[in-house]
């Protein structure tokens, strides 16, 4: 039972993959990873500016920028898995259900997972297009709206899909309505 | 440690029944049953209120208990 929530609560649930209400024990859980994250994100912030800087005076603006980029890119997806895996070992995204609805289990893995992919072809084409923008030069706007490679999205989609599928479907857990 | 399993069955609710009157999931009703999570005091206001019980009845446990 979601109550109503303000807009940080809303990000924070969204962020965190949190699918039930954010109350105090999940804050709490919240709010040690995310401060755990923080500590280690804005240090090594620093550090890809520093290695990024490097590069741009060693060999010139555009491997400067291909570096910043590139190293975001796998810090942001490293911390991503850190924090998704804390989430799943501290059981904060779990889908509690009741067994009486084991029906409502599969609309919901199935919403979430159509959620999921929306999202995330909207991630990849802003990515795809950056990319573009960065290695090639490409108009940036441009690259959004006139992406080609839709082999790379649909071979993107048909790995994602299945795997987030699962995914939803193992933070599914069923309770007795007697407990 | 706590008592507060004992009270809810006494009252005849389930955990999610708890959980929406003192406005928690049931996994945190299940974490504070299990002494898994210490809850604010708020809470355990809420929860001495839901359960028609007073929070030395809930919680207070004796010295060689903790």
């Amino acid at each position: 039972m979601i109550k109503n929530e303000n807009f940080w609560t809303r990000i924070t649930r969204n962020t965190y993959g949190i699918f039930d209400n954010l109350d105090e024990y999940k804050k709490n859980r919240v709010n040690e990873i995310g401060n755990k994250i923080f500590m280690m994100a804005s240090r090594i912030s620093i550090l890809i500016f520093f290695i990024s800087t490097i590069i741009y005076i060693a060999y010139g603006a555009e491997y400067g920028f291909l570096t910043y980029f590139i190293l975001f890119l796998i810090q942001f997806f490293i911390f991503s898995i850190i924090i998704s895996s804390k989430i799943k070992a501290n059981n904060l995204d779990i889908i509690d259900i009741s067994r009486s609805e084991k029906n409502k289990a599969q609309k919901v893995v199935r919403a979430l997972t159509f959620r999921d992919t929306i999202l995330s072809i909207v991630v990849f084409v802003i990515v795809y297009s950056l990319l573009n923008f960065a290695i090639y030069g490409k108009d940036f706007i441009k690259s959004i709206f006139m992406n080609h490679d839709y082999l790379t999205l649909l071979a993107y989609l048909i790995v994602f899909i299945p795997l987030r599928y699962k995914h939803n479907k193992s933070r599914v857990n069923f309770y007795d309505e007697e407990s | 440690m706590n008592r507060v399993r004992k009270y809810r069955k006494e009252k005849g609710y389930s955990q999610v029944e708890l959980a929406n009157k003192v406005g928690v999931a049931r996994q945190t009703i299940s974490m504070i049953e299990n002494d898994r999570f210490n809850p604010s005091l708020k809470l355990c206001i809420d929860l001495a209120y839901a359960l028609d019980a007073d929070l030395n009845k809930l919680f207070w446990c004796e010295e060689e208990e903790i």
